[in-house]
């Protein structure tokens, strides 16, 4: 029953880390900004959600009060990058420094006296089966919004800003919207994350960018990413697979070297994984030759 | 339509790489006219172009259309105004899109974007694949659903073309667009490009690098050097102008 559960969390777990891939995939593959704001969003989506539930709110509110505040931290970069003028990567630095205070605060939130935090005590299967549905309806609305027309002018941000403008596409406000939807993305992945691990700590964001990389990328070395849907997907498989393989590595490396090879086994199975694709391609095409 | 009005460029200004690159440029462009400009390389022909896109400011002078003052506009406030065919394909095609999408966004330049409509669905596609078939250029139609950077040179100029038709530009902006085609392509081009100019009826300032062509396909050609407009061509001085005139007084290399 306890491996059923772990199990079940791994995968709910990683529903929640493919939002995070489908940010990054939206600020550097559509939009074509480097981000680093997601950490703190995470963070941020997480905290709130969890001092909010503690504090007696409504679960869905507090959900979307999370996401919401995760679009403010995408205003907040966007914002900096626009008027004071500074590159994106360093206007996310800021935004992640700043909100680190504030997720400090959060995250020493304690349960109000009288009222039970039974929200954080729902079984593996529950919180699975809230994940799916959150996650489901997110994505068809991400890729609705993709394939629309606005959609497509935020595409066409992501090719310059000389060719967007001189088709009348205000770079700025496609840059608010953009790194808005994203970070709201991240922010609502905190919170499903504070749901199904039933903790929040100031720091459950670091790394969290990384991840959303690694599912991006191995999504899609694994689905060629010809259109908005297999891209889509690609982030779901890429982000299961990465949260399987730091499960099990993090298992198998505590269990014989010690924890602290868990970071270069983990590494070390990626590049397997990597080449193991690549390989297989190669002989694919060779056939079709 | 367009008046040009004492415009100066001036890049890295107060530093020691300052360079002129346009000093006093003054000329008019009537509704519907094709006005051509020739001269030497680092005459200035790329940078008025471009000024004129909204790419890049002037240090002195206006620019009006009609009785309006549009020096001051940005980039995306001349997008309805002006649209540029360029040496340098991104500017005028997002390279990363198909082109069935290219077209698509430059047909909703003039209307609100809905959030949930697709972008693109078969009727529009079919349009696209009847336009581009009229237009019976190289077998565009075909290429609908390829990346704009994944079809050839001359393929992207004609996009490039099309997207400005299609946004209903006032005045078209060419700058060497046939430029690293081979023969047969680049003639291709030119006349694909002359027979949509003369039947939208589109105001056009182009830049050709063949001084022959840029007389014949133009109403008027303006002759730059050194920044500046030594001489604006017109009517039957234009007519009985030759290259080798063109080479003797402003010795203009052709």
């Amino acid at each position: 029953m306890l491996v059923m559960d772990s199990a079940l969390n791994i995968f709910s777990l990683s529903l929640a880390f493919a939002l995070v891939g489908l940010n990054v995939y939206l600020s550097t593959k559509v939009l074509n900004v480097t981000d680093l704001t997601c950490d703190a969003s995470v963070a941020v989506g997480g905290c709130l959600y969890g001092a909010l539930v503690l504090y007696g709110m409504n679960p869905l509110v507090a959900l979307l009060l999370a996401t919401c505040f995760g679009a403010v931290a995408g205003f907040v970069t966007s914002s900096l990058t626009l008027n004071i003028n500074v590159e994106p990567v360093l206007a996310s630095i800021i935004t992640l420094t700043a909100f680190q205070t504030f997720t400090a605060k959060l995250s020493s939130a304690k349960p109000v006296k009288g009222l039970s935090s039974s929200l954080f005590t729902l079984s593996a299967a529950d919180n699975a089966i809230i994940s799916i549905i959150i996650v489901t309806i997110i994505c068809i609305i991400f890729y609705k919004i993709l394939n629309s027309e606005y959609g497509l002018t935020m595409k066409v941000f992501g090719c310059g800003r000389i060719i967007s403008e001189s088709l009348g596409i205000s770079s700025s406000r496609m840059l608010y919207v953009g790194l808005g939807i994203g970070n709201a993305l991240s922010a609502l992945a905190g919170a499903l994350i504070t749901q199904i691990s039933g903790t929040f700590s100031a720091n459950m964001g670091n790394g969290s960018l990384v991840f959303g990389l690694a599912a991006v990328i191995i999504g899609e070395k694994i689905v060629e990413p010809k259109t908005t849907r297999r891209a889509i997907i690609g982030c779901f498989i890429g982000a299961l697979i990465y949260k399987v393989m730091v499960e099990v590595a993090t298992f198998g490396g505590t269990q014989t070297l010690g924890s602290e090879y868990n970071n270069v086994i983990i590494a070390l199975v990626l590049i397997f994984l990597m080449a193991l694709i690549q390989d297989s391609k190669k002989t694919h095409s060779l056939k079709n030759t | 339509m367009i008046r040009v009005e004492d415009i100066f460029v001036v890049f890295y200004a107060g530093t020691p790489l300052e360079r002129i690159a346009l000093r006093g440029i003054n000329f008019n462009v009537k509704e519907g006219e094709i006005v051509s400009i020739i001269g030497n390389n680092g005459s200035g022909r790329s940078t008025l172009l471009r000024f004129l896109a909204g790419h890049i400011s002037s240090s002195f002078g206006r620019l009006w259309l009609n009785k309006l003052d549009i020096t001051s506009q940005s980039l995306a406030d001349r997008s309805a105004l002006f649209s540029s065919v360029f040496y340098d394909q991104d500017i005028g095609t997002a390279e990363n899109l198909t082109v069935a999408e290219n077209l698509a966004v430059a047909s909703m330049h003039h209307q609100p974007r809905s959030l949930l409509a697709p972008a693109i669905n078969k009727e529009t596609k079919d349009m696209f694949f009847e336009q581009l078939k009229e237009l019976d250029f190289m077998g565009m139609e075909d290429l609908l659903d390829e990346k704009v950077n994944k079809i050839s040179r001359a393929h992207r100029q004609i996009l490039a073309l099309l997207i400005a038709v299609i946004k209903e530009a006032k005045i078209l902006l060419i700058d060497e667009h046939s430029t690293g085609l081979s023969k047969e392509a680049a003639i291709a081009l030119l006349e694909t490009t002359e027979k949509i100019i003369k039947s939208k009826n589109i105001t056009t300032i182009m830049a050709v690098s063949d001084p022959k062509i840029a007389i014949e396909i133009s109403d008027s050609t303006l002759v730059l050097s050194h920044g500046q407009v030594v001489s604006n061509l017109k009517g039957a001085e234009k007519k009985n102008m030759t290259i080798e005139k063109l080479f003797s007084s402003y010795n203009v290399i052709p």
